[in-house]
């Protein structure tokens, strides 16, 4: 599955993965309320 | 047509091209001119079955899909999962391939849960069978018909005989609200920003991370042609920056469970600060429209009296762009099932 696949390449940093989890609607699963807020 | 249509599903906007957004629109146009005739049907899909597989309550996109079939004379399956097998454990999988059994040439899906249209039309692909898979709506992912006739209704407004999605280049266009959760705010980042469209996005910190800044940075689905990376989404965590000198503005609707994730005080101090109010929409051009996807939480997101005001509120013509956008997707992929 194209979605699996993507998230599972091992060649993305985390940060990388992060910004493609959301561009796939999966913040929710991934992403702390810290990082949630926008703001570090 | 300009072009011909090679996609057997659609799932996705991330890899659209604009040949294919200008088949979309031209096709869904003469499929507007067909419902405005005294018999609103046409016989193009005539034996094709169109099932429509919605695993979470639906009303307008369900209908719209319903009649768009009827309009082009399909066969109609509608399935419920409440009163189904699922319920008796049934998998999703084999639900699909009871409908498969039962000769359907297309389905429509919605799920709660991102990837299962993906999931779905990857197992029919590997039984080598032919029918397509039109995502409905797939948890926070995408939103596809949704956001192609949100394009259609901007295309239409700025040019009534011939939308195409170039008209949408320099055209600033705000997304307000809840960005994180919306499938719809997704694929219209995609098909704003392939029309050239200068998209800006605006909510709380909490409803707008700052990574959506990054959108397009290491995006493996852009098409391989496109010529360049378009510019990603300007984030505005205030109202009012975003909306100055906009042309269209998209308000997204406001789930009321985000106050329970704790992800916002209260609907009011919303509506105080991100609500599109008769007094914030005067930062935006003269002739701005306002769409939404609905359903509309009046005074929440939008003030009522802006919702139900002809001279802002698209939200009736987004509601008939459905129905013309929705034909012409079953119509191109029908046609192409009939074809490979």
């Amino acid at each position: 599955m194209k979605i699996m696949v993507q998230v599972q390449d091992p060649s993305k940093t985390p940060h990388s993965l992060e910004v493609e989890m959301l561009r796939m609607g999966k913040a929710m699963d991934s992403l702390s309320a810290q990082q949630l807020m926008g703001f570090n | 047509m300009s072009a011909p249509w090679n996609r057997r599903h659609i799932l996705s906007l991330d890899d659209f091209t604009p040949p294919e957004y200008d088949i979309v629109l031209q096709t869904a146009n003469s499929f507007r001119e067909v419902l405005t005739r005294r018999t609103k049907r046409v016989p193009t899909l005539q034996g094709q079955v169109v099932t429509n597989l919605f695993f979470e309550p639906s009303t307008r996109t369900r209908s719209s899909f319903e009649l768009a079939a009827k309009r082009l004379s399909a066969d109609i399956l509608n399935f419920s999962p409440g009163q189904s097998s699922l319920s008796k454990g049934e998998t999703i999988l084999d639900t699909a391939k009871t409908y498969l059994a039962m000769g359907t040439d297309m389905m429509v899906i919605r799920h709660r849960e991102a990837g299962v249209p993906h999931a779905i039309a990857h197992e029919m692909d590997r039984l080598n069978v032919k029918v397509g898979i039109l995502n409905a709506g797939d948890g926070q992912h995408e939103h596809p018909s949704q956001a192609l006739l949100d394009l259609f209704t901007i295309g239409t407004l700025l040019d009534d005989q011939n939308p195409r999605i170039s008209l949408l280049k320099g055209k600033k266009i705000v997304i307000v609200g809840d960005i994180l959760h919306s499938r719809v705010a997704r694929s219209n980042i995609w098909s704003l920003t392939a029309g050239g469209a200068d998209l800006h996005l605006a909510g709380p910190p909490t409803l707008l991370p700052k990574w959506f800044g990054e959108w397009f940075k290491d995006c493996p689905s852009l098409p391989s042609n496109t010529p360049s990376v378009p510019p990603p989404p300007q984030l505005h965590w205030s109202i009012e920056s975003a909306l100055a000198g906009a042309d269209f503005v998209m308000t997204l609707r406001l789930q009321k469970e985000r106050m329970t994730d704790h992800l916002l005080p209260s609907l009011r101090e919303y509506h105080q600060q991100f609500g599109l109010t008769r007094r914030r929409i005067q930062l935006c051009k003269p002739a701005v429209k306002v769409l939404h996807p609905g359903p509309v939480n009046r005074g929440v997101e939008i003030s009522s009296d802006l919702m139900d005001d002809p001279n802002f509120s698209l939200v009736s013509q987004q509601v008939t762009s459905g129905v013309a956008v929705r034909m012409a997707l079953l119509y191109l992929m029908g046609s192409h099932l009939m074809n490979c």
